[in-house]
């Protein structure tokens, strides 16, 4: 049984040239057959006991049974995180963890499939450009902690990793739509099919709402995506995917110097990736991507007094385009251990004449290896580290170590420590900086930020009571964070802007608290997951109102229950306390909502339908996000999915 | 010097054999050839077996083997005459026992590499196995060993699915007689072609807590093992496969019969028919099997598995179980 594949090949392909009748007849070619190395390392989630840090995973039900239709709005489940939604190139969602977020970045890395989505210029997400439909989402891991050597640049205090769905599961045309209150209006049509060895997936979809009641932050989006995989041969594939965004949303506050206007921003990508997969623990892979972001924002003040009537031609507009390059080895040394090392380059380009002098260019290069050594039966070592090099802050190195230790089987323990560094944005580096020195006294230096640096601690305890259908995950935490990069508003620049055009270096941050999930299943036709965080921060806040940038405490629960007859309800609710985000002058208060779902699926043949009534914020409590003018209201919608 | 000469004479003698195979054999029956091995084609796991087979026979009579293909076999115009042909794989099956059906006094002819169903449905389409002198080596496992197995491997499973095919329908009432014997409820879902595998899926696995997989073309695929495997993964219903191959793809566990075994266990059957007033064995069950499990995704999945090995003891203990 140990000749080549190739022989075997060659024997199944004779097989069927010499078999004994038509290829449907069972014959000894079925047991000979090989198959592709469908649940390669990419595929296979990691057991949350294996990895080196809390890791919540969003599944396919959860996405569905919740009901949400911006995806932001999943991360909410998730400890320790904050959704917000703030206006900046149009309506945008917020997405951070333990805070220290504001509008432009929020310290976190977001993949979709091994694509970093992080805007070079700014640092943060566009998630109003996302080109991801719900539907195509396999699931969502979420790294609670600093994981640069595991998940690469930027991964400072967590990282979002979304996984699409192989077209192989998808294969038949799906269609929905969701239409409600607020002008919401979404569409997705896709089709999947394929041979033998070749699946494809083509998505075309429309986003659009009103944002906001009272604030014109109308968004419409429309995108297009494909995916393609190609079995070349039993262990070898390449997966193709390529898409295209459009958004126009409405944004300015209406103000002499932010009038009422329309922004347009448009991306476009492209993705190959050639996987060698000997096994689960043995491959190869290589990966290119090239993405592009083009932001169009250009507009002519009103007349300004001071000025005597004149008006400015302002232009926002910005061009980022990412080009990135990624080797992978993974292998096994005898049962125990895992290892998986690899290499990465990476140039990204900005051009953005408001807020960057002339052209940018970022060359990011890194060198990364981690491995995970079951050291006896019960003790887990996981170790890991990233050297990473750029042309902006030079050479860094972020280790990462972690011990896990099953007390009895069901019940681990873990401690890990792990440090990261964030760089400073393009835009960072470009700006006027401060760097406060040692005595604390300010000195003007443009362009020389350090990055700032963290060094988490964290224990956890994961528990699976099988008994009682539960799984628990609780994080302690105790992370210091220094070299704090602040964005400083200017009252001098002119005019206005809303960038702030000072960077500061000064203040540190400790942060301290615990987070847990449960998940649970009382009864077959019934879940609940409840994450809860309690986050206490203390900072000298000279340039940032770092301490109060964290709810302190957030509770989110989703019921979920199937009824006989296909029916299908949820029940979630958020409750939070308030907060204030980096850079704003006023405080989120804190709020609690309840969000309601009720969906009905049909079947009738191959096609199946699912018709679903959302209410948000059912007890429509006025509460607001990031700023104090976007007050959320209730909202309703309802969805029809078809797929056949 | 003689014996060198003798043994190029023999080379010679064998190559010739193996190039002008028909020509040779219809003018003149080796009478001293008392054994054919058959393969269904040249290809590795064929030989493979064969290789096996000539290692484990009992030649205490200087039994000479011969092989040849099935397709070198069909040319052929001379009656079989030999004590024994092994038939390795369904081509060579049907190619020896078309072969012998005409022959007043056929050889002994065992069946080797070819599934129970595959092996059942040739001997009905020749009249049976009465009177005849065939027996056969199934390839595949007996439906109550892979269900021993998947409880040894996930002892809370209470549920087992199966989709099946024009090929494994006819085993649902084994696969339902051996879960009512061991507990289990048999879920299960009839797939007409292979664009319903995924309706299969949708409608077995809200119900399994594992699913066997049962070797069907309709079933399983090159083009369906992608969807099926992804699908149960993320319904997290481990799969219980029936080749190495399905394994390292993303089974949770599988059993089947290596071609050492498989040659082994056929050089005993035929050992049994050689010996003086031996006579040949029914047809049986792989006795001998290996048990592979995908430790990556038995971790994945947050199953803790035994060794392999222990795992094949327990298997052999449960077998012998009363």
């Amino acid at each position: 049984m140990n000749r080549s594949v190739a022989s075997r090949i060659a024997c199944c392909a004779l097989v069927m040239a010499t078999g004994p009748a038509r290829a449907d007849d069972l014959s000894e070619r079925e047991f000979l057959t090989d198959f592709p190395t469908v649940l390669s390392a990419s595929r296979l989630r990691q057991n949350a006991a294996q990895t080196p840090q809390a890791v919540t995973v969003i599944d396919q039900d959860t996405i569905r049974t919740s009901g949400v239709r911006e995806i932001a709005e999943l991360f909410r489940l998730v400890p320790g995180f904050n959704v917000s939604y703030a206006n900046v190139n149009g309506l945008q969602p917020i997405v951070t963890y333990h805070g220290l977020g504001r509008e432009f970045f929020s310290r976190l890395q977001v993949l979709i499939d091994g694509r970093s989505m992080n805007n070079a210029t700014l640092g943060g997400v566009d998630w109003s450009d996302l080109p991801l439909a719900l539907d195509d989402i396999e699931r969502i891991e979420v790294v609670r902690g600093p994981s640069a050597a595991t998940q690469g640049v930027g991964a400072f205090l967590g990282t979002i990793n979304f996984v699409t769905k192989h077209p192989a599961q998808q294969r038949g045309a799906y269609a929905s739509v969701i239409a409600g209150g607020d002008g919401i209006l979404d569409a997705v049509a896709r089709y999947a099919g394929g041979g033998q060895a070749f699946d494809l997936r083509i998505t075309a979809a429309h986003q659009s709402d009103d944002g906001f009641r009272g604030i014109a932050d109308q968004r419409r989006l429309d995108f297009a995506t494909m995916r393609g995989d190609w079995q070349l041969g039993p262990v070898d594939s390449v997966m193709l995917q390529a898409g295209a965004t459009s958004r126009n949303s409405d944004a300015g506050a209406g103000s002499t110097f932010d009038p009422a206007r329309n922004e347009r921003s448009d991306t476009g990508y492209v993705q190959v990736r050639w996987e060698r997969n000997v096994d689960a623990d043995n491959g190869f892979s290589a990966q290119i991507y090239y993405y592009r972001f083009n932001f169009g924002d250009r507009f002519v003040t009103d007349p300004i007094p001071q000025f005597g009537g004149l008006r400015v031609h302002v232009d926002n507009g910005s061009t980022v385009s990412r080009a990135d390059i990624e080797l992978q080895h993974t292998f096994s040394i005898a049962s125990t251990s895992r290892w998986v090392w690899g290499a990465s380059a990476r140039e990204d380009v900005a051009e953005a004449t408001s807020i960057l002098r002339g052209d940018q260019h970022l060359h990011l290069s890194r060198l990364f290896g981690h491995v995970e050594w079951q050291m006896t039966t019960r003790a887990l070592l996981n170790v890991g580290a990233m050297v990473e090099h750029n042309n902006l802050a030079g050479t860094h190195v972020e280790p990462q170590i972690a011990v896990a230790y099953t007390i009895v089987p069901g019940h681990v323990v873990r401690l890990g420590i792990s440090r990261a560094s964030r760089n400073p944005t393009l835009f960072e580096e470009s700006v006027g900086s401060i760097i406060v020195g040692p005595g604390g006294v300010p000195v003007v230096v443009p362009g020389s930020i350090r990055p700032e640096s963290i060094a988490s601690t964290e224990f956890d305890y994961l528990g699976d009571l099988p008994a009682l259908h539960a799984s628990v995950d609780v994080k302690l935490f105790h992370d210091r964070l220094s070299d704090l990069i602040a964005l400083v508003n200017d009252s001098t620049a002119f005019p206005p802007s809303t960038f702030p055009r000072t960077i500061v270096n000064g203040d540190g941050a400790r942060q301290r608290g615990a987070e847990a999930q449960l998940i649970w299943r009382p009864l077959p036709a019934a879940s609940l997951i409840l994450s809860v965080a309690h986050v206490e921060t203390a900072s000298t806040d000279r340039f940032a109102a770092y301490s109060t940038s964290v709810p302190r405490n957030t509770l989110h629960a989703l019921w979920t229950q199937r009824f006989p007859g296909s029916w299908d309800s949820a029940i979630t609710w958020h409750q939070q306390s308030g907060y204030r985000p980096l850079g704003m002058t006023s405080t989120q208060p804190g709020f609690g909502r309840l969000d309601l779902r009720l969906a009905r699926q049909m079947r009738a043949g191959p096609t199946s339908v699912e018709i679903a009534g959302v209410v948000e914020n059912a007890l429509d409590r006025q509460y607001t996000e990031f700023s104090s003018a976007n007050v959320a209201r209730r909202r309703a919608w309802l969805s029809v999915n078809l797929s056949y | 010097m003689q014996n060198l000469a003798a043994a190029l004479f023999r080379v010679a003698l064998a190559v010739l054999l193996a190039v002008f195979a028909d020509v040779s054999l219809a003018a003149t029956p080796v009478a001293s050839a008392q054994v054919l091995i058959v393969l269904s084609a040249d290809a590795a796991i064929y030989e493979d077996v064969a290789q096996a087979f000539q290692a484990g026979l009992t030649n205490d009579r200087g039994l000479r083997i011969e092989t040849a293909t099935a397709a070198q076999l069909s040319t052929r115009t001379s009656p079989l005459a030999y004590e024994l042909v092994v038939a390795v794989g369904s081509a060579a099956a049907e190619a020896v026992i078309a072969r012998s059906d005409a022959m007043a006094q056929p050889p002994y002819v065992l069946c080797l590499l070819i599934p129970r169903q595959a092996f059942d449905a040739l001997a009905a389409s020749r009249g049976g196995l009465r009177g005849r002198r065939i027996s056969a080596l199934y390839l595949d496992q007996p439906i109550s060993r892979q269900l021993d197995l998947m409880r040894l491997a996930l002892p809370n499973a209470t549920r087992v699915s199966a989709l099946l095919g024009s090929s494994s329908r006819p085993l649902a009432g084994e696969l339902r007689d051996a879960g009512r014997q061991r507990g289990l409820t048999v879920v299960t879902a009839d797939i007409a072609d292979s664009s319903g595998v995924y309706a299969g899926l949708r409608e077995v696995l809200p119900n399994s807590d594992a699913l066997l997989a049962l070797p069907d073309p309709v079933v399983f695929n090159a083009s369906t093992a992608y969807g099926l495997l992804l699908t149960t993964y993320r319904a997290q219903v481990p799969v219980v496969g029936f080749s190495e191959a399905l394994v390292k793809a993303g089974a949770l566990v599988g059993l089947y019969s290596s071609s050492k075994q498989v040659g082994a266990q056929g050089a005993e059957m035929a050992s049994r028919a050689l010996a003086p007033d031996g006579a040949l064995p029914p047809p049986q069950w792989p006795r001998q099997f290996t048990v592979r499990v995908n430790y990556s995704v038995a971790r994945s999945l947050g199953i803790v598995l035994p060794d392999e090995a222990m795992l094949a003891a327990a298997l052999v203990a449960a077998g012998k179980a009363p």
